[in-house]
C-alpha cells in the first residue's frame, strides 16, 4: 500500500509527501532497494506512460522527476552498492554549438526514472568530451541531441569521432531533438532515434535488448 | 491603425527573413552594427520578398546579450549565465538603456531610418518577457509549475523577479523603437507554449498562463496602441488551444503562429481585425527529405485555399524567422521560391485552384 502511495505522490510530482513516505517505509521495514523499484520508479513509469499518451506534458514530468529526487536523496545513504546498481550507464549530451537543454534535461530525468546511470555532459557539448566520457564511464548508450537545424550536424561529426576514436562499436547511439528525424539518424549512422523523452527510454531498452 | 493594417492587407506572403538574406553576406557581424546598414538590409528583405513591412533580423538572443553587457558577464560566459538568486531589477532597469547597446542601437537606428519611407512599414522587434525569463534561469519550468500549484518556494521568488526585469527591458526596448518610428513591433514570445507551460494544469483551473504570459503582452499591446503601433505576435510553439485562444483574445493586428497549428481551423478563435500570419513547416527547409520544393508548393496552396475559405485577412508565410544552414543555403531559396510560385499561381486564377495547378511549375 505505501509502495503505491509513494507512486502516487511521484505521479503527482508532491517532493515533501515522497520524503515524509519514504521514512515512513523505512521504520516501517521496507529495504531502500524496494523502495526505488517499487515505488519511485513505478512512479516515474507511470509519467513515461502519461507523457507517451500527451496526458501529461513536460513541466508535469520535471515536477515527477523532482520529487523522485527528493526520494532518492532520503535513500542514497542507505544504498549498498548492489542496490546502486543501474540497468546501463547512459552519457548524455546537447551537442557542440547548440546550447538548449530542456529536452535534453528531460530526457536525462527519464532515464534516472528508468534506473540507468546517467552521466550528463550538459551544452555545448564537443565531440571530444563525448570520447572522454566514454573513456572514464563505459557507457553501453550515449544521447545526443540538438534543437537547431544548424546544429545538427555536429551529431554527425561526433559520430564519425566515435568511429575515429575506435569507440563506435562499444555503444549504441541515440539521437533526439525537434529537428532530428529517424531518417537523420540513419544517414549519420547513429543506431536509434527517439521523438519524445520517454520513446528514448524504450528505445535505449530496445537497442539494449532489457525487457 | 485603419491605414496600416489597410496597408498590411495588401500583403499576400512574405516569409520572416531578413536575418537569411544577412547570411549571405560575407560580413554580417558589420550590418548588425551599423542602422544604415541594417535599415539597407530590411529594404532588401522588402524588395526581395515584394513587401512593405521591413522587420529587423529576429535574433531573439539580444536582450540577454545588452542584459549581460550590463551585468559585465563577457560573451563566452553569456550563453550559460544564469540568475540564481533574484536580481536588483529597480537597479538593473534604472542603468539599462538600449541605445548603450550596439545591436539594440543598430536596430532603433535603422527603425528610424526607414520610418519617414511612405513605400515602407518600419518594423521593430522584440523577444517577448516570458521567453527572455526563460533565458535567465537555469530552470524556468518548474518554478512556473509551482506557481500554478499556488506555491512560493525561493524558485518561484527568482522567477517572478527575473520575469518582472525581462519585463522591464522589453517594455524600455519596444519603447525606444516606438519613439524611433515603429509602426508595427513584432513581438516573439515562442516559449508561451506547451512545453514551459502544462495545459493539464491550465485545464485544471491554474491561472499561471494568464499571469505569466498574457498580462504582460497585454500591457505591451497597451503601449504599443498609446503609440498608434501594432501587435505582430509571434508564437511557433506548441500551443493548446486554450493558448492559441489566450494569444488571439489579445487581439493583435498581426498573429503569427507555428506550423503544428492548422490555421483554418484556428480562425474561428481569431478577431476579424486579426490578420493571420503563417505557418509554412519553415524550420525544415533546409531538409529535401523532409520537405520538397513539391511539398511546399503543395502545402502553400492548401494555406492559400484554405484560407481564402474563411475570408480571413491572411499572409502566406514562414512559421517562424528563416534561419540559413550552412550548406543548404539554396536549398531554402528554392522553398520560399516554391511559396511565391504558389502565390502567384492562386492569385493570378483569383482563388479558383484546379488539380492541374496543384502541381509545381518551373
Amino acid at each position: 500500500m505505501i509502495m503505491q502511495e509513494i507512486s502516487k505522490a511521484v505521479v503527482e510530482g508532491k517532493a515533501p509527501v515522497v520524503e515524509e513516505l519514504i521514512k515512513r517505509a523505512l521504520d516501517e521495514g521496507y529495504s531502500p532497494g524496494e523502495l526505488i523499484q517499487k515505488g519511485l520508479i513505478a512512479g516515474m513509469a507511470v509519467v513515461g506512460e502519461r507523457f507517451k499518451k500527451n496526458e501529461f506534458y513536460v513541466p508535469e514530468v520535471l515536477i515527477a522527476a523532482r520529487a523522485m529526487k527528493a526520494g532518492l536523496a532520503a535513500l542514497e545513504p542507505l544504498l549498498s552498492e548492489h542496490e546502486l546498481e543501474p540497468v546501463a550507464t547512459l552519457i548524455i549530451g546537447t551537442v557542440q554549438g547548440d546550447l538548449h537543454d530542456i529536452g535534453k534535461n528531460l530526457v536525462a530525468m527519464m532515464f534516472e526514472g528508468a534506473g540507468f546511470k546517467v552521466i550528463d555532459l550538459g551544452i555545448d557539448v564537443k565531440p571530444s568530451q563525448f570520447v572522454e566520457a566514454i573513456e572514464t564511464y563505459k557507457p553501453e548508450i550515449v544521447a545526443l541531441s540538438a534543437l537547431l537545424t544548424t546544429t545538427m550536424p555536429a551529431m554527425a561529426e561526433t559520430v564519425d569521432t566515435l568511429k575515429i576514436s575506435g569507440l563506435r562499436e562499444q555503444v549504441k547511439v541515440i539521437v533526439g531533438g525537434a529537428p532530428v528525424t529517424d531518417s537523420y539518424a540513419s544517414k549519420i549512422g547513429a543506431d536509434g532515434y527517439a521523438h519524445d523523452a520517454s520513446s528514448a527510454v524504450d528505445k535505449a531498452r530496445e537497442l539494449l535488448e532489457i525487457d | 491603425m485603419v491605414d496600416l493594417r489597410k496597408k498590411l492587407s495588401v500583403i499576400k506572403a512574405m516569409p520572416l527573413a531578413t536575418g537569411f538574406i544577412l547570411a549571405e553576406d560575407p560580413d554580417p557581424e558589420e550590418i548588425r552594427r551599423s542602422g544604415l546598414k541594417l535599415a539597407d538590409l530590411m529594404q532588401e528583405s522588402c524588395q526581395r520578398f515584394e513587401t512593405p513591412l521591413a522587420v529587423p533580423i529576429m535574433d531573439l538572443s539580444l536582450e540577454k546579450h545588452a542584459l549581460c553587457a550590463l551585468l559585465g558577464i563577457n560573451k563566452e560566459q553569456e550563453a550559460r549565465f544564469h540568475f540564481e538568486t533574484k536580481p536588483n531589477v529597480s537597479e538593473l532597469l534604472a542603468k539599462f538603456d538600449p541605445l548603450l547597446h550596439c545591436y539594440l542601437r543598430a536596430n532603433i537606428e535603422a527603425i528610424a531610418s526607414l520610418a519617414g519611407a511612405d513605400h515602407y512599414i518600419a518594423a521593430g522587434m522584440s523577444i517577448g518577457p516570458f521567453s527572455l525569463m526563460t533565458k535567465l534561469i537555469a530552470d524556468p519550468i518548474t518554478p512556473v509549475y509551482l506557481a500554478g500549484m499556488g506555491m512560493r518556494d525561493e524558485s518561484v521568488i527568482v522567477c517572478d523577479e527575473v520575469l518582472a526585469l525581462s519585463m522591464g527591458l522589453v517594455k524600455k526596448y519596444i519603447a525606444a523603437q516606438l519613439d524611433a518610428g515603429a509602426k508595427i513591433i513584432v513581438l516573439a514570445e515562442p516559449a508561451a507554449n506547451m512545453v514551459y507551460l502544462s495545459p493539464k494544469q491550465i485545464d485544471e483551473g491554474s491561472n499561471v498562463y494568464k499571469r505569466y504570459i498574457l498580462e504582460n503582452l497585454l500591457e505591451l499591446h497597451s503601449i504599443m496602441k498609446a503609440k498608434g503601433a501594432g501587435l505582430f505576435l509571434h508564437c511557433c510553439g506548441d500551443l493548446s488551444a486554450d493558448m492559441l485562444k489566450g494569444l488571439a483574445g489579445l487581439e493583435p493586428l498581426v498573429l503569427s503562429l507555428g506550423s503544428s497549428r492548422v490555421l483554418w481551423e484556428d480562425e474561428e478563435y481569431i478577431a476579424s481585425g486579426t490578420i493571420i500570419y503563417g505557418n509554412l513547416p519553415s524550420k525544415k527547409f533546409f531538409s529535401n527529405t523532409e520537405l520538397t520544393v513539391e511539398d511546399v508548393y503543395t502545402l502553400s496552396l492548401e494555406l492559400l485555399s484554405q484560407m481564402e475559405r474563411t475570408r480571413h485577412d491572411f499572409i502566406l508565410g514562414t512559421e517562424c524567422d528563416l534561419l540559413s544552414v550552412p550548406g543548404c543555403h539554396q536549398v531554402i531559396a528554392d522553398k520560399i521560391d516554391a511559396m511565391y510560385r504558389a502565390k502567384d499561381n492562386f492569385y493570378s486564377k483569383g482563388g479558383d485552384i484546379s488539380d492541374t495547378s496543384r502541381t509545381l511549375t518551373h
